[in-house]
């Protein structure tokens, strides 16, 4: 027996001497370097997103000062400040996938923060009323990208312009510009954390345990798909459990009716992420090459990328001339294979990416030892 | 024979043993589930576990065990803890054991989420703790009351902790006996590539064959250390290898204070290293103690049976899961599911779907989605609670797809079955589909 002990001691040795002798010449296999995906993941993508509307959300915040100085409003000073808002929304869709790290803060997350909808009209007019502009409350639904886009786009140009214009309607002005400095503030702080000590971190906690940037990674890009699938799509086509009917006015951007063109750039945003590539086309090393290297990873990639294409279709179908709050009551059929597209490839990211992956979830070991 | 047999049990029974070894497991026992209660406490996990879920997941039989919420889960963990340090110390010994026993068994039996096989180990151990004199020695009571203390109590009181040892390592190690831990090494193939940052071994962990190497020792380590602990001549070795085992899979895995415990627990194999003094006083504590014998050799016999009772179910059992807790069956899977409930109103045949995270934490949905009872009893809730929204009697179905070993996902239960009207129980579950 105790050469059985023995023999057990001196496999693991000879194991540990030879290993350390073939790890040297190619006997390993594929090996993939996360810190190196962690690097291209923050400088390709989360980086660059964050910077963009970072200098969209200033750019905002500049003109709506003068927006705010000025008591005569003109059609051209509301434009230009829609468009802002406009564009800034559409590039905020590029960061709901990184809503971890800095972006976490104490009063919750820099998504729930900027991009809660929809809007509550009725509590945005009592605070404008009032000329409140303390966003002191929990009420998020009175902040963020959804109350300006209550304030800029609820009715016609003109209607919305009178609603701003004259020394009368100083609040209303006053008001969308503290929702553009608060904003801006949400944002800057956490750009300014992944441009600091942040980005290194996120490189160097390469590991795969709870916690880790791959798990993180992991983890946000499925609570923004989540966030996509259940409350972009399905509340307001009335899907979600309790609902009666479709409810239109649930819609993301109800206002400005661009809905479709956000909840896509979402999914595009996430699917650059998964591919490795910017929005100019440079590739590199992501979630999918990952998979590459390891056991049936090959097999997910193929699965995974058949029901990308099977959404991108989905809402191709859907066109781009009619809104989501029109489609969903005029037309609810047509928006249900987007959702079950989407529903669909939720299996491929949720739970057979971290299988294979061997990525861990949460911090409690599940099947321990 | 039957006369050699008793006379045989007799013997066994009337040895005796140094009282010091059993203090000492009780000081090591006592001192690790001390530091685990206070981490527990300290990482937030009452709050997260205990208090925050809006539902929890009981076991079959025990729905009556509920959570106290706070204050209350506090307060336990408060007692859970000074009963801890209570064993540590020896001291008010018999009281802390069973104090200690009942506030951890209940703490786990709260939620099935949270079940892990070293927690059932703790409740086992702490519950061997409450029928031994661990207190006769080493401890507060001894030094508060002197004629507590004794020179020898029965070997069989130090025993039950090797058997109860011996039982989770090769029942384990018989469960790592299938082709799917042999020749396909899995989950480790998957597990192993996704530790390359350890220090030291990282760089190891890509070699094409380390995984079976890891799945053949670690079947053959399992199925024979509690013998080669048992004997004397491969004791050192067998423990070498016991602390080797530990470290690397404490280093690899999340598994909290579990390595700990077994380096600590597995010393009582080195018992008989401490001759017992022979003493007046000896013969008091065997005549009060030889009683509790029989009672635990019931419990042995279950012991046996509990990991064994999967053998009734059909189908595969990590595909299944009917018989898997409770059986020593550790790191055999890398299981995941993502589950989606349908609640259609009986009355208008309006569905809805459920959004899992209004109701479950992450973990509790990472478990319900692979775990058949716990997607009934999901379903249950589910069915309640849009009841009480004004649904008449809705229908809850489920598609869940689980993927087990790096294998495709496939449908775990059956899509059309009205999981609102399956009930609970050790019955064959016929909604459950085969991979």
């Amino acid at each position: 027996m105790r050469t059985v002990g023995v023999a057990l001691i001196a496999v693991v040795v000879l194991l540990t001497a030879s290993s350390c002798h073939d790890a040297g010449n190619g006997t390993a296999i594929d090996t993939f370097d996360r810190s190196a995906m962690l690097r291209g993941v923050a400088d390709n993508l989360i980086i660059p997103a964050y910077r963009t509307v970072d200098d969209e959300a200033l750019g905002l915040t500049q003109l709506s000062v003068t927006f705010v100085d000025n008591n005569t409003v003109s059609l051209f000073t509301l434009d230009t400040l829609r468009s802002a808002v406009r564009t800034l929304t559409l590039h905020w869709q590029a960061v709901i996938t990184y809503d971890f790290g800095p972006a976490e803060g104490p009063l919750g997350s820099l998504v729930a923060n900027v991009s809660t909808f929809p809007a509550n009209a009725a509590q945005i007019e009592a605070f404008i009323a009032l000329n409140d502009t303390s966003f002191q409350s929990f009420q998020r639904d009175t902040r963020g990208l959804a109350s300006l886009d209550y304030l800029l786009n609820n009715g016609t140009a003109e209607e919305i312009r009178l609603r701003f214009d004259g020394q009368a309607n100083r609040n209303r002005r006053n008001y969308a510009k503290a929702l553009a400095n608060a904003i801006y503030a949400d944002i800057h702080a956490v750009y300014i954390a992944w441009t600091g000590p942040y980005r290194q971190q996120f490189i160097d906690r390469s590991g795969t345990d709870a916690g880790s940037s791959v798990s993180l990674l992991f983890n946000s890009l499925n609570i923004g798909f989540e966030l996509l699938k259940n409350f972009k799509i399905a509340l307001p086509l009335g899907k979600r459990a309790g609902q009666i009917a479709a409810e239109p006015t649930k819609v993301e951007a109800f206002y400005s009716g661009a809905s479709l063109l956000l909840a896509r750039a979402q999914f595009d945003a996430a699917v650059n992420m998964w591919f490795g590539r910017t929005v100019e086309g440079d590739t590199f090393a992501s979630f999918r090459s990952y998979l590459k290297t390891v056991t049936n990873g090959e097999r997910l990639i193929a699965d995974t990328e058949t029901q990308i294409a099977a959404v991108e279709n989905a809402y191709t179908a859907l066109g781009e001339s009619v809104p989501l709050s029109t489609l969903v009551s005029t037309n609810p059929a047509a928006v249900e294979p987007l959702y079950k597209e989407l529903q669909k490839l939720t299996r491929f990211w949720k739970s057979e990416m971290s299988s294979l992956l061997g990525i861990s979830i949460t911090y409690s070991s599940g099947d321990g030892d | 024979m039957a006369i050699s047999l008793r006379g045989t049990i007799a013997t066994y029974l009337h040895r005796t043993i140094s009282p010091a070894p059993l203090a000492l497991l009780r000081v090591l026992f006592g001192c690790v589930m001390t530091i685990s209660c206070v981490r527990f406490i300290l990482l937030g996990w009452v709050d997260e576990q205990y208090i925050r879920p809006t539902m929890h997941f009981p076991y079959h039989g025990f729905e009556w065990v509920v959570s106290l919420g706070s204050p209350g889960m506090y307060i336990v963990f408060g007692v859970m803890t000074a009963a801890a340090v209570g064993i540590m110390l020896g001291a008010w010994y018999r009281v802390c054991a069973v104090v200690f026993f009942l506030c951890f068994t209940y703490v786990e039996l709260i939620d099935k989420t949270y079940y892990l096989n070293h927690y059932y180990f703790v409740s086992l151990v702490a519950f061997l703790f409450c029928w031994v004199p661990a207190h006769r020695s080493l401890s507060v009571d001894v030094w508060r009351r002197p004629t507590l203390g004794v020179d020898a109590i029965p070997q069989w009181t130090i025993d039950i902790f090797k058997l109860q040892i011996g039982f989770v390592y090769f029942f384990a190690g018989i469960a790592k006996i299938t082709p799917s831990w042999l020749i396909d090494a899995m989950p480790l193939r998957i597990w192993l590539p996704a530790q390359t940052d350890l220090p030291l071994i990282g760089p190891l962990m890509t070699l094409w064959w380390l995984p079976w190497a890891f799945t053949w020792i670690g079947m053959i380590y399992d199925v024979s250390v509690p013998f080669l602990l048992s004997w004397k001549r491969t004791r050192l070795v067998a423990y070498l290898a016991v602390i080797g085992f530990h470290v690397v899979t404490g280093m690899m895995f999340q598994i909290g204070v579990f390595p700990l415990l077994m380096i600590g627990m597995t010393l009582v194999f080195f018992s008989d290293m401490v001759q017992p003094r022979s003493g007046l006083r000896e013969a008091r504590v065997l005549r009060e103690a030889r009683g509790h014998a029989l009672a635990l050799l019931l419990f042995f016999v279950v012991q046996v049976l509990v990991p064994m009772r999967y053998l009734v179910y059909p189908g595969e059992l990590l595909w299944t899961e009917e018989g898997y807790r409770f059986s020593w069956r550790v790191m055999l899977m890398e299981k995941a599911g993502t589950s989606s409930f349908v609640v259609e109103d009986r009355a208008t045949g309006r569905r809805g779907h459920v959004d899992n995270a209004t109701f479950l934490n992450a973990h509790q949905e990472k478990q319900m989605s692979m775990q058949p009872d716990m997607i009934v009893q999901y379903a249950h809730k589910l069915h309640d609670h849009y009841e009480s929204l004004g649904m008449k009697d809705p229908r809850v179905t489920a598609e869940v797809w689980v993927t087990l070993n790096g294998a495709p996902s496939a449908l775990l239960v059956d899509p059309n079955t009205d999981l609102s009207r399956e009930e609970l129980g050790f019955h064959r579950y016929n909604w459950v589909r085969a991979r």
